[in-house]
Order: C-alpha cells, then structure tokens, then sequence
C-alpha cells in the first residue's frame, strides 16, 4: 500500500480523502494556495506545501506544479479529489509519466468519458439506452432541422465538453432552434474552450439517477446501486438520497446492470458514476460518466457501510475491490443536503465573509464533511459549498425526520447559507412523498414562512447581541476570552438588588 | 440597561426593545420589554454573541453576529436579520442621563415598593431614594447628585411605567 498520497485538492473534499488516509496509517499530504494557508484541509494534513501563483489556474488547477512537489517529497499517489484535476486526461497522464500513481481511472477511460459525444456513441454501441439526439456535434442549424423535427420538440442543445449546466438551451420549437445553437456555442466556447454543441430530445419532469460504479485491475466491477439526485439548483444536485423513492427493485437490477455493462465497455477501474436520466414511465435513458468519486458518494457510503475512499486506494494499488456484487447490500435510506454559502432569496447568489459562528449537529447516523470551521473565510475564489450533511435512517420517514432535525441544528453565521432554504425543500409535502424531478425547484414555491411575527426571544438575544462590537472589527480567532466581550461586566453604574 | 431599536430587514415594523439587568443577583438575570411586552429572562453568554436564554423555563440557545448596523440573530434554526436604527442607551448611560436631571424617574416599569426619603430631607448623591420591583426583581433608584428632596410624586404600591417622574430634588452644592 501507498505510504504518502498528497491530495491535489481542497475543502471539504480533501479533509474527507484525509481522514481515511490517516486512518490506514498513511502520510497525507496538502497542498494549498495562499488565501488557503490556514484552511481545514491544510490543518488536518500532516504535511503541507505551498501551491506559488496567485489565481485558481496557476494553483489548484496547474499539474506540472503539483507533480513537481509530489517528486520533491516522495508521494507515491494522488489522490485527485472532485472538481479540479479530478477528470483533466493529461494530469493523469503526467502521474503516470512521472511514476506517481493517479487515483482513479485510466487517462483514456477521462477523455473518453469527458468528451459526451464519444460517452453516448460507446453507450449506443454497447447497447445501453440513450436519449434520442443527434450524436454528432451540430454547427450549423439549417442543415439539421429536418433530423431535429424528427426527435421532436421540446429539445435541449448541449455543450460536447459540457456540465454543469453551461452550455444548455432548452429550445421548445424550430423558430428558436438557430438562436439556441448559437448561444449555447458563445457560452460553451467561454466556458469549455470548446464549442462544439449536440441535440437531445428534452424529457419533461426527469429524474435524475445514478449509479455508483467501481471496477479494479482485475477485471471486477461491481454497482453499489443508485442515488437519486434530482433536487438540484442552476443544474448542480443539492440534495441527493439512496434508495430513489422512484425505484423499484426490477429498475434498480436493470439500471446497475446496465452501468455496469457501461463500466466493462469502456474498461472502468476505480470509482465512477453512470448519470441516467428516468422518465415519468420509468424509462431510463443514459446521460453521462463522471469518472471520479462523486461529491454525494456519502450517501452511498452510509447506506453500503463502505469506505469508498479505501476501496479506491486498494484498487489503485493495484488490489482487488474489497467487495463483491453479492456481498453489497443496501440498507435503510441515506440523504445527503450541500451546505452552500448562498442567498436563496437572491437567486442562489453566493455570499462571502468571515465564518463567526460554526456549530454542526452532531447525532448519532448524522455526519458532517466540512471544509471549514469558526474562523474560516469564504471567499469569491472558490466553489461555495462548505459542508454536506448526510443522514442515515431505516426508513426514508427516518431519515427526513434527521435531516429536518440535524438541518435546525445547524449553526452558520456570518455568511448566508442555504440551510432554511434546504429545510424549506425537505419538509415541501411534495419532496416528503418523494415526488421529485429536475425542476422541483422551478415547479414548487419552496420560500421561507412568512416573518409574521418574531418571536420574543429573538428580540431578546438580538438586544443582547447589539452590545457587542462589530464582527467586523474583531479579530475572532484573537480575542477567545468570552468575559471581556461581555459588554454586561463593563458597564452600568446603576443599581438593582 | 440598554434601550435598542431594531428594524428587521423584511419589515418597516420597528422594535423598541429594553433590556435591563440585575446585577445584583449574579443569575443574569434581565428585564426585557418591548411594546406591551415584558419578560424576565435569564441569558448566560458563551462569548462573542452567543449564548443560552432561559425565558420562562424554556432554554434557547442563541447565536448572534453584528456587522456595523445589520445583527443576525439564530434561534432555533432560523437566521432572523436587523437593522439597528437606535442605540441610545449604552452602559447605563440612561443613567447618565437620569444623573444630569434633577429628578428621580423609574428606570423601569414596575411597583414602588418603599419610599427611603420625604420631602426637605437632606440626601447624598447616590443614596438610596425609591426601591421599586418589576418582575420579581428590585431595584433601586439612587440620589443623581446632593441636594433637598423638593417632592416625591409616588407612594408604595403604585405602578409606575419607564420614565415616570418619581421625585425631584433641589441640588445643594458642597
């Protein structure tokens, strides 16, 4: 086994590769950009090194820099994290060349999978359903008006090196179908360098589920089932939960056979995710592969009592996977919330600061992977997502109940964050049935109740709490000495007996 | 006492709260009032606006974080948010103020509960004038200078809101 693994990443993705690093007895190594230098990933590391530059690009996102100091300080293998580095070909590629073993699939299986054009060919030819569209990269709409008439409207036009939403246009008839192709080719080009656009038949009310593969050296893939992702905001998951309520166990035997004949197409080692998209009549149309551990494998991890992070070092030492198809099994019900720092009465607008309060639930079956804590900064430089909460519970009852209960136990301030905003979405009586789609958001009023009266003790603590100096100019991680802040021992020449 | 007036930033509603505490007690115990509002409290701080209030046995954890004029308040899981428009009264400067006058007012609502003086009586400053009681919590309204009491306004057992003129005196200098 691997004896030092640096973590080309950061937040709370790198604090949980970590844990389970040190856990096996193996030297975990940071790495970080300046305004990270205090971070919780860099706290809990044993060793840390300096990423040199100032922007995202020239740190976390700059291999040869990170290749470098793995060779500076004898790191056998990288452990890529979500985001970043996790699916760029080449970065694979240049651990391979350099003797470091990169955590996760091949760089071909990346490009592969990375380009979705080649991903629904390879899915088409190994025979696993697929959204109608045109495969091939479309530039100009005249000449395929025809093809698309014939898929039939509603369509989505697509970005080729896509995700996240960027790139998309939903286009409901062929008088917009020109103005759809070029702006999603402007956004697409802007944000993947790349603009090359496809066409999909658009499903009405899908859902969105995946599959949680992991194939080793020696020719095993397994499925550890699915996760149900279809709360989701600007296109990103927020909420994510195994089993889907939608499921029954016929679909779910069908859908992780057909992942995992997807995996052993495409020569799949280590952990992936086959994205499917299901249809209102429970027809289940392949969508993509991440080929990555995925920010929801918690989820996944609760309800299969496995350590998804040491079945991918074992595999990439070139071990076989810790479990069979038949030993995996799923128990109770698993639901994942991202904790972000965004306003959702603000469409979702991120919101930066000083962490002041950070108090996370603790209970048994709940667990919190954070990246940050008291004192942290949150800053435009980086994704705002600062934590997931994950539930466990027998029943899916169980676990809602959890999660409402561990969601108002969450304390975050100084910063914005989504935290009523998910409670609001998890006790909606529509989510409680588990009637969920892509566009639950879109479909559903979720808003805070109403601020019809507040109640008295807010009142109180908000007296209390206008005595104090401003967050703003105090250091908090600097003055820990609770009673000379209490404005309440310094003042007040009056007397009460 | 503190006399803070909060906006919440989805209402032109605006609260105008007191706070004022029993010192003596060593409890933390707090008056709180607001409109016709009034609670006894007991509010124990874990450092930088944080802390646990005990409102009529119920106990209620509480986190608060002030940027210049916006205070965030988190009570049971809801993130309420202010302006503070007013904050007048800082460290006993209602005190301060009650000091400056010649005249005794009742730095609370409540019950005067015994008069120490009567009128043409010769008194320190700071001496112990009215004892008043509000919520189980007494308190004294004490002499703002040297001087004669000129009249006392109020008798024992009557109920007197904030503000009220309770005695004047005629200042007397040394």
């Amino acid at each position: 086994m691997f004896r030092r693994v640096l973590i080309a990443n950061r937040g709370e993705i790198a604090v949980r590769v970590t844990q389970t690093l040190q856990q096996l007895g193996i030297t975990a190594v940071s790495v970080y950009a300046q305004p990270d230098r205090c971070a919780m990933h860099v706290r809990q590391a044993d060793e840390a090194y300096l990423l040199e530059g100032e922007t995202t690009a020239q740190t976390y996102l700059r291999g040869e820099n990170i290749i470098a100091i793995a060779k500076a300080h004898n790191i056998d293998a990288i452990h890529p994290g979500y985001g970043f580095l996790s699916e760029n070909a080449e970065f694979a590629q240049m651990c391979q060349d350099n003797g470091i073993t990169f955590i996760g699939p091949s760089p071909e299986v990346i490009t592969n999978m990375g380009d979705k054009l080649i991903a629904k060919k390879v899915m088409t030819d190994a025979g696993i359903p697929v959204v109608p569209g045109l495969t091939v990269s479309v530039k100009d709409a005249e000449t395929i008006r025809k093809d698309v008439a014939n898929i039939g409207y509603p369509v989505l036009v697509k970005a080729a090196a896509g995700g996240g939403g960027k790139g998309m246009r939903l286009v409901a008839s062929e008088n917009e179908l020109a103005d759809a192709m070029a702006a999603a080719q402007r956004e697409a080009k802007s944000a993947f360098g790349d603009d090359r656009v496809f066409i999909e038949k658009y499903i009405d009310k899908p859902r969105h589920v995946e599959i949680q593969i992991f194939g080793d050296t020696h020719g095993n893939v397994v499925h550890l089932f699915e996760r149900e992702c279809s709360i989701q905001r600007r296109h990103q998951k927020i909420i994510e939960e195994s089993p889907s309520p939608a499921i029954s166990s016929e679909l779910r035997q069908q859908m992780g056979e057909s992942a995992v004949q997807a995996a052993k197409a495409i020569g799949y080692t280590n952990a992936g995710t086959v994205e499917f998209i299901l249809d209102q009549s429970g027809k289940f149309y392949f969508l993509e592969v991440n080929t990555r551990l995925q920010v929801e494998h918690p989820v996944t991890e609760f309800i299969t009592q496995q350590d998804l992070v040491h079945a991918q070092l074992l595999v990439a030492d070139g071990q076989a996977l810790p479990f069979t198809q038949d030993s995996l099994k799923q128990t109770g019900h698993a639901l994942e919330a991202r904790i972000y720092a965004e306003d959702a009465e603000r469409n979702f607008l991120p919101s930066t600061g000083t962490i002041i309060h950070y108090v996370p639930p603790s209970a048994p079956y709940v667990r919190v992977d954070s990246g940050v804590s008291t004192g942290s900064e949150v800053t435009v430089h980086y994704d705002p997502m600062l934590a997931k909460l994950i539930v466990w519970g027998a029943t899916r009852e169980e676990s809602l109940r959890r999660m409402s209960w561990a969601l108002q136990h969450f304390v975050v301030m100084g910063v914005t964050t989504n935290i009523e905003f998910l409670r609001q979405v998890i006790e909606h009586p529509a989510f409680q049935k588990g009637e969920l789609h892509t566009h639950f958001l879109e479909e559903h009023e979720v808003s805070p109740p109403p601020d019809s009266q507040t109640p008295d003790a807010v009142l109180i603590a908000a007296a209390y709490g206008s005595k104090q100096s401003s967050h703003q100019m105090t250091n908090v991680s600097s003055s820990p000495n609770a009673e000379s802040n209490n404005p309440w021992l310094t003042g007040g020449s009056w007397r009460a007996f | 006492m503190l006399s803070v007036t909060l906006k919440p930033i989805h209402s032109d509603d605006n609260f105008d709260i007191t706070l004022s505490q029993d010192n003596a007690s060593g409890n933390n115990l707090f008056i709180f009032q607001c409109s016709d509002t009034h609670h006894e409290v007991r509010v124990d701080a874990t450092g930088h606006g944080a802390g646990c209030l005990n409102l009529h046995g119920k106990t209620i954890p509480f986190y608060t974080v002030k940027q210049g004029n916006e205070l965030s308040v988190w009570v049971e899981g809801r993130i309420y948010k202010f302006d503070i428009v007013d904050q007048t009264a800082q460290r006993g400067s209602a005190v301060a103020q009650q000091h400056s006058g010649n005249e005794i007012k009742a730095a609370m609502p409540g019950t005067i509960l015994q008069i120490n003086a009567k009128p043409g009586d010769t008194i320190e400053a700071d001496q112990s004038i009215i004892i008043m009681e509000s919520m189980k919590m007494e308190m004294s309204l004490t002499s703002p200078r040297k001087g004669v009491i000129a009249s006392i306004t109020c008798e024992p057992g009557d109920m007197v809101s904030m503000g009220d003129i309770l005695a004047t005196l005629t200042p007397q200098d040394d």
